[in-house]
């Protein structure tokens, strides 16, 4: 692998914009960096507003960095099949750093709430909010996303409020049938939807096709919880994170040789270490850190590739990877069309550089 | 001295379906043993006395095991038994493995017990009428909490690895069975409720529209990036592009990217 790369002329320092509609058209040239006009995803959307809801069915999503995430597609989905057969609509919870677009998700109305001030414990707070909205609404169904510390807790400590046994896990939900995973996973239990519901990813089908009004509504006001105190976040050691939770990762391949670099640049980024098989294989990283279809399935955000090529069973799995950076010495490599940020170059050589420029900013700052 | 209590259930396997260790209970026991010095620990176990997996539990290092002996729901005889003995603690899996599994217990003990609660810990330390609780957050973040006692604890896939049980203690331990009339003989599930075995559903299939080779490629869930940028480059200039893109997506410490404004510093 690096013998090759030696072997093969610098290139030339150049940057090109890569569009791969613009490649199959023989008439545009390739340094050519016009706007190309994307047809829309979805031609006709269908408006929707519901003016005089007869039920409201109130959904709060978890959301990641104020984002909705593929369960909170599917929790506002559920919420659609309830509401639809109650000719109701969908309310949203969220706070006001939610940037994502509510409406197309399939939100008819929508209520924000400010972070609350620094100290609150937002579950303990935002339990009674919801209650006293949920009365204020005349709203029967609360569905939350089942995560222990987000919508799983807020869920349960507003079924405990109201005393109602809430449906925990629900795997699939239709008019009147609520079906939830028990006993471990090993039975499911069918039974007619609670007030509250505590929702899988795969329940419902997220809304496409459609658009919501998502009327904002007047802002829900918080209110205290002196017995908690919220002291803020705690530093952590981010490259010892488990590979599954990991934010960043730097993910090593055969083109990579200088181990040492490699462990110090992932020490300084404070990204947790990946690496392909071949490497595993070889014993330069333990198993546990292979990524892949026969590895670990990993969702970063931001994914950092030394030396891949990328095989289908590396590319497998970092399917779900936000922002994909590419270091590879052959600019045919399936990495690189992958790769947001492709990089032709050798990793040997751009692992210290970076490391260099990290220090050399840190320094000025 | 204050105490700690912690609910302990009898699990089950997953794969072969025996009972065994709650995994989730046993973590909650690993967190209440390191706080066995600074606090009592009692173990309190709702079900049969005569169960030998509760001699697991024993093996990790307590001295007895209260069991209050009911076949029913446990939660109110739970809860009445935690009211008289007024723990600071009170820790639990946050989900059993058998039965409905709901995760409503430690909720409704701690409206029994008008206590706090944290779900999801990491660890726990007491100062005073107050505990340190520090909470995991999702993509393996922390959190750390001040909270009033009485406070209940629930514990999932984040606390610690639970300690080996060992043989010895296993069997020097104490069971000590309280008899207890269950205040309700109804059965814990509904009579209009349906339980049937667990059916595997589905995978959901991305419907793609396109060209042979776009379909092919969402069956193999292998995304091209639309907007990707290409730089052909000396290993400074390369080194130079990375940094500004990670900065620019806000993934290095301390550079908070565009859309984070729920991050916090």
């Amino acid at each position: 692998m690096t013998r090759r790369t030696e072997r093969r002329p610098r290139r030339q320092a150049s940057v090109i914009r890569r569009d791969p509609r613009r490649e199959r058209d023989p008439g545009a040239g390739p340094g050519d960096t016009a706007p190309v006009r994307l047809p829309a995803e979805h031609p006709e959307v269908a408006q929707v507003t519901i003016e005089q809801p007869e039920s409201i069915v109130i959904a709060v999503p978890d959301l990641d960095r104020g984002r909705l995430t593929a369960l909170d597609r599917d929790l506002v989905g559920a919420a659609r099949v309830l509401a639809d057969a109650l000719r109701g609509a969908v309310l949203v919870v969220v706070p006001t750093g939610c940037i994502d677009d509510l409406g197309s998700a399939g939100a008819d109305r929508v209520v924000r709430y400010s972070t609350p001030e620094a100290g609150t414990y937002l579950p303990a707070v935002l339990a009674p909010a919801l209650i006293e909205l949920a009365h204020r609404h005349a709203a029967w169904h609360l569905l939350f996303c089942e995560r222990p510390a987000g919508g799983g807790d807020v869920g349960r400590r507003i079924a405990a409020q109201l005393g109602v046994r809430p449906a925990a896990r629900v795997t699939s939900l239709a008019v009147g049938e609520a079906v939830c995973l028990a006993d471990g996973g090993r039975h499911e239990i069918v039974r007619a939807p609670p007030r509250v519901l505590l929702i899988e990813a795969g329940c419902a089908e997220p809304v496409t096709g459609q658009r919501h009004q998502a009327r904002p509504l007047p802002d829900l006001v918080l209110g205290r919880e002196p017995g908690v105190i919220d002291l803020g976040a705690v530093r952590i050691d981010r490259s010892a994170v488990p590979l599954i939770e990991a934010e960043l990762i730097i993910s090593a391949g055969a083109g990579v040789s200088d181990w040492d670099a490699f462990h110090r640049l992932a020490a300084r980024l404070g990204a947790a270490e990946g690496a392909s098989r071949v490497v595993c294989d070889l014993g330069h990283l333990p198993r546990d850190r292979q990524i892949g279809a026969s590895g670990t399935v990993v969702e970063p955000r931001g994914y950092l590739a030394f030396g891949i090529s990328g095989a289908p069973q590396h590319l497998q799995g970092i399917a779900r990877c936000e922002r994909v950076v590419a270091v590879n010495s052959d600019p045919h490599a399936p990495m690189m069309q992958r790769a947001d940020l492709a990089i032709v170059a050798d990793a040997q050589q751009v692992m210290p550089a970076l490391m260099d420029l990290i220090e050399r900013d840190k320094r000025r700052a | 001295m204050p105490d700690v209590a912690v609910l302990l259930s009898v699990g089950r396997h997953p794969a072969s379906g025996r009972a065994r260790l709650a995994d989730l209970d046993a973590r909650a026991l690993e967190l209440a043993l390191r706080l066995a010095e600074v606090a009592r620990v009692h173990a309190i176990h709702a079900g049969d006395p005569n169960e030998p997996v509760l001699r697991d539990y024993l093996g990790m290092g307590i001295d007895s095991l209260t069991v209050l002996a009911l076949d029913g729901d446990v939660s109110g005889a739970l809860a009445e038994h935690l009211q008289q003995l007024r723990p600071a603690v009170v820790l639990a899996g946050c989900r059993a493995e058998c039965g409905e599994a709901s995760g409503m217990l430690p909720y409704s003990i701690a409206q029994a017990l008008q206590a706090q609660l944290v779900a999801d810990a990491v660890s726990i330390t007491l100062r005073g009428e107050s505990a340190r609780v520090i909470q995991a957050q999702p993509r393996g973040g922390r959190r750390a909490l001040r909270v009033a006692l009485p406070l209940v604890v629930t514990v999932d896939r984040a606390g610690p690895q639970p300690r080996m049980s060992a043989f010895g203690p296993a069997q020097r331990g104490q069971i000590r069975a309280i008899a207890v009339a269950a205040r309700s003989r109804a059965p814990s599930i509904p009579s209009d409720w349906l339980e049937r075995p667990a059916r595997v559903r589905p995978r959901r299939l991305l419907r793609v529209q396109g060209n042979a080779a776009e379909r092919l490629r969402s069956i193999q869930l292998v995304r091209v990036a639309s907007a990707a940028r290409r730089i052909d480059a000396d290993p400074m200039q390369a080194a130079q592009a990375i940094w500004e893109y990670l900065r620019e997506q806000g993934l290095v410490e301390g550079e908070p990217g565009p859309d984070s404004p729920s991050r916090t510093p």
